[in-house]
């Protein structure tokens, strides 16, 4: 039988405001439905029950807001991108908007196994009362050369030890309360921002409620080295 | 769209499922608060996506939204984790477009389901610092509305209610708005305004009734207390279906609803009156909206949700006059546009299998089919217009046409039941199993035959021809579905045969509520106040705490329940006229006691009252 055509593009959208206590499932059939409604010519499956042809890079925790979520989606015929970005906005209000749309070329991976490494705000909520010397802590102790770590294994109970500074590409405090890291994301071992957080708190010998941190993902990155690490986001 | 959310970050990210409770769906309605008159928040008792499932309020959140003076939002019950959090924390419930305090509105409409969501109506004025009896209600507080189909037996709820509207919601509210306003202008007191509401057709407001009774218990004499009080409330009803509201951008809810798709009312009403029924008297006549105007919403509505499945909905759908030409329509359509369509309620015949053979994915579904009574003679009872043979060839066509999953619905404890009508509902499921058997052919087969029986308990409901019946206790439903079961294993073909049956408890007090009177309010308000809530679910259902709270006010549920009824004994809901005669559902009881089964609508005219209505199916037979 043959293929029928297909233009695929990789799209990019942020997810800010009420919107965020949406769950990815939520979020992916929210997304199936605002295509439908802005009639973009979307590919479905062969087979008996249809559906959109749609991946999703990276799920993003409920209760978490982002300015770099990723999609890859395939139209039955060219679009162009500008087109496509304000047909999706167009049957959006809700505080997901799109930020970008890039057209692939026919062989391109799909953007669920280009990811490599994600970047995050994390702000300390004000219910945790931080010293004066956070900051220089938290810096001394994320600069030592290495930081052995017990992860929680993502699957069963357990721990496996790590060192943090290997999948830790980049940090900075963006306020007193917020620190920006890039790390380690989608693979076996993806760290999570929560988890660097409450290590950096527990260093310092801080007692951690629940909710504690309001954390924004600002991008996803493919690793477009083959033998270093060389961050780029997504499209 | 509004980021401003009630709950904070913490509570949000704590309780389960927070997108219950932050709006902001697809659809939803926002408006200038400051630039409207009236606030009206509409409400179903239960947790969000049971009541985002429900169509009759997307209808009346579409039609108050159209009005330009009104602003109308949605509230649902809080899940219990939430409800607890908002106890402690003293937070007031909120409505979920403006996340505004519903204690500020100048309305809470209360939509009546199901008799089991009456202690969530109390959570839901008690969060929101409502007082819970109407008498303790104040100007500082809003109007509350009871509507749906419980609220033609307002009664249990009675004295947490200010008005009740009677029928269907599409006809009074704008008069009933208007006249609000101007009182409001006017600045008259609330009692005033309450006896002016109780003035419009279709407002039946229960302070204005004063109710005696008997030293047996039963209702003596139903007064209204003030002069130009209209002592009877007629139901009201929408006559052209096809020119009024109807929701062509329904809201969408993000989380997945029992209903992740668009609902197409086709028709209201039922032809077939079932004496078991409530609704096919409720919403007599039967109106049938026009094939043009069904596949015009239809399109717009999945344009503007991106649904992918529509459904059809009615009480019995192959009983509209045009399913063949809406379905060869919608199917062209559908196809193209990768739409779904499914249609509930259908009889099993040649014609329904013909349909749902084109529509369906024969594979994935089971064939559902409801003889409700085993017997014959059983469903000549009940009045369910269906022979064995008419199941049996519905049955051979379905197998015929690919299907081997058939699930069968029958009710226990119906009146007049006998040991012989409960073993006949086991023998009409080896029937059909054998039916199988001798029809496809070894090769032809997927394995075994997969028959499911269900069985609920029958509970009499008011404005049916049953009104009159005893309900049988919990020791005799257990029994009945033991004996049910016990037949089931010693047919032949009991391997493919399989055995469900319903919660008694529930049963018992929902028949107490769907027949109860004024005095249950103070029963319900102490089994809510003791910590019932969620009754319609078996998790959150306390059986003890209700029998407590029945025990301490001195009330026997046997009193609503089992009792035999008399044929004059004056019930406590006969203020309210459904437009269908008390004579004649007195007639069709009779006839039920002797086995004789009635004509359906579109045979013939049976002189149920509706004709006065002067619309629908009703037409053919006043010309």
């Amino acid at each position: 039988m043959q293929e029928s055509s297909s233009v695929k593009y990789r799209i990019k959208f942020s997810k800010n405001g009420a919107i965020k206590y949406i769950g990815h499932l939520d979020v992916m059939r929210y997304f199936q439905k605002v295509i439908r409604r802005s009639g973009l010519p979307v590919k479905y499956s062969e087979g008996y029950s249809p559906h959109q042809l749609l991946s999703f890079a990276f799920p993003l925790s409920v209760g978490y807001t982002s300015d770099g979520e990723y999609f890859d989606m395939a139209l039955t015929d060219k679009v162009n991108e500008d087109e496509i970005k304000a047909r999706l906005n167009d049957h959006m209000d809700q505080g997901i908007l799109i930020e970008k749309v890039k057209e692939l070329p026919e062989k391109a991976g799909n953007c669920m196994s280009l990811v490599f490494a994600a970047s995050y705000k994390i702000r300390v909520k004000e219910k945790i009362s931080l010293g004066d010397d956070f900051k220089e802590k938290t810096l001394d102790f994320l600069s030592q050369e290495t930081i052995p770590v017990n992860k929680p294994k993502k699957k069963g109970g357990g721990f496996v030890s790590i060192d943090l500074k290997e999948y830790l590409y980049d940090y900075k405090f963006i306020d007193d309360r917020t620190l920006y890291i890039c790390v380690n994301a989608g693979s076996e071992t993806n760290i999570k921002p929560s988890f660097v957080m409450e290590t950096i708190l527990g260093s310092q010998g801080m007692d951690i409620p629940e909710n504690p941190f309001m954390i924004h993902r600002v991008d996803i990155y493919e690793n477009v080295s083959e033998d270093a690490i060389e961050l780029r986001p997504l499209i | 769209m509004n980021n401003n959310l009630a709950l904070s970050d913490d509570i949000l990210m704590t309780v389960e499922k927070p997108a219950r409770y932050i709006g902001n769906e697809v659809n939803a309605v926002y408006k200038d608060k400051n630039k409207v008159d009236i606030r009206f928040v509409m409400c179903f008792p239960d947790v969000y996506e049971i009541g985002m499932s429900h169509l009759g309020i997307q209808i009346l959140y579409d039609m108050f939204n159209k009005f330009e003076d009104t602003w109308c939002e949605r509230v649902y019950s809080p899940w219990t984790d939430l409800d607890a959090i908002m106890r402690k924390d003293k937070l007031p419930l909120f409505a979920l477009e403006s996340q505004d305090p519903i204690k500020n509105f100048d309305f809470l409409g209360i939509t009546l389901q199901y008799e089991m969501c009456y202690t969530n109506i109390l959570q839901i004025l008690d969060l929101s610092g409502i007082p819970l009896l109407s008498k303790d209600r104040t100007w500082d507080d809003p109007v509350v509305f009871g509507g749906g189909p419980c609220s033609y037996n307002p009664e249990p709820v009675a004295d947490f209610f200010d008005i009740f509207y009677i029928g269907e919601g599409e006809t009074r509210y704008r008069e009933f708005l208007d006249m609000y306003k101007e009182a409001r202008k006017e600045g008259i007191s609330r009692q005033e305004f309450l006896i002016r509401s109780a003035k419009i057709p279709g407002m039946y407001v229960p302070s204005m009734f004063e109710i005696s009774y008997n030293e047996d218990g039963t209702v003596s004499s139903i007064d209204t207390k003030y002069p130009d009080i209209p002592p009877k409330i007629r139901k009201e009803l929408v006559t052209d279906l096809d020119n009024t509201y109807y929701p062509t951008a329904p809201v969408v809810p993000y989380l997945k609803s029992f209903s992740d798709r668009i609902n197409l009312e086709i028709q209201r009403g039922c032809i077939r009156g079932c004496r078991f029924c409530q609704a096919g008297v409720l919403y007599r006549p039967v109106r049938e909206k026009s094939v043009d105007h069904l596949f015009k919403t239809a399109i717009e509505s999945l344009n503007n949700t991106g649904y992918d499945e529509i459904t059809l909905s009615s009480l019995s759908s192959s009983d509209y006059s045009h399913l063949d030409e809406l379905i060869e329509k919608l199917m062209v359509y559908c196809g193209e546009n990768m739409v779904n369509i499914s249609l509930p309620s259908l009889r099993i015949d040649a014609f329904s299998l013909d349909i749902m053979s084109k529509i369906q994915d024969i594979k994935k579904s089971s064939l559902t089919f409801a003889p409700e009574a085993g017997s014959q003679r059983m469903r000549d009872i009940i009045n369910k217009n269906l022979t064995v043979q008419n199941i049996l060839n519905g049955c051979e066509q379905a197998f015929i046409g690919g299907w081997n999953k058939v699930k069968l619905y029958f009710m226990l404890g119906l009146p007049f039941e006998t040991d012989e009508d409960i073993e006949a509902i086991a023998e009409l499921a080896n029937e059909i199993a054998a039916l199988y058997y001798e029809t496809i052919p070894k090769e032809k087969r997927m394995g075994r035959v997969q028959i499911v029986v269900s069985t609920s308990f029958f509970v009499p409901k008011p404005f049916t021809p049953f009104q009159w019946a005893p309900q049988d206790d919990k020791e005799a439903f257990i029994e009945k579905a033991y004996k049910t079961r016990k037949a089931i294993t010693s047919v032949l073909n009991q391997k493919s045969i399989k055995y469900n049956w319903h919660e008694t408890d529930t049963s018992v007090l929902e028949g107490v509520f769907a027949r109860g009177d004024r005095r249950l309010s103070k029963v319900i308000l102490k089994a809510y106040e003791k910590g019932c809530l969620y009754d319609a679910w078996s998790e959150t259902y306390k059986h003890d705490l209700w029998v407590e709270s029945f025990k301490e006010c001195g009330i026997p549920m046997e009193f609503y329940t089992t009792r035999q009824r008399s044929d004059d004994e004056i019930f406590p809901w006969d203020m309210i006229d459904c437009g269908v005669t008390k004579e004649f559902l007195l007639r069709e009881w009779k006839k039920a006691k002797e086995g004789v089964p009635s004509p359906n609508c579109k045979e013939k005219c049976n002189g149920c009252g509706a004709t006065s209505f002067g619309v629908g199916i009703c037409r053919n037979h006043l010309q």
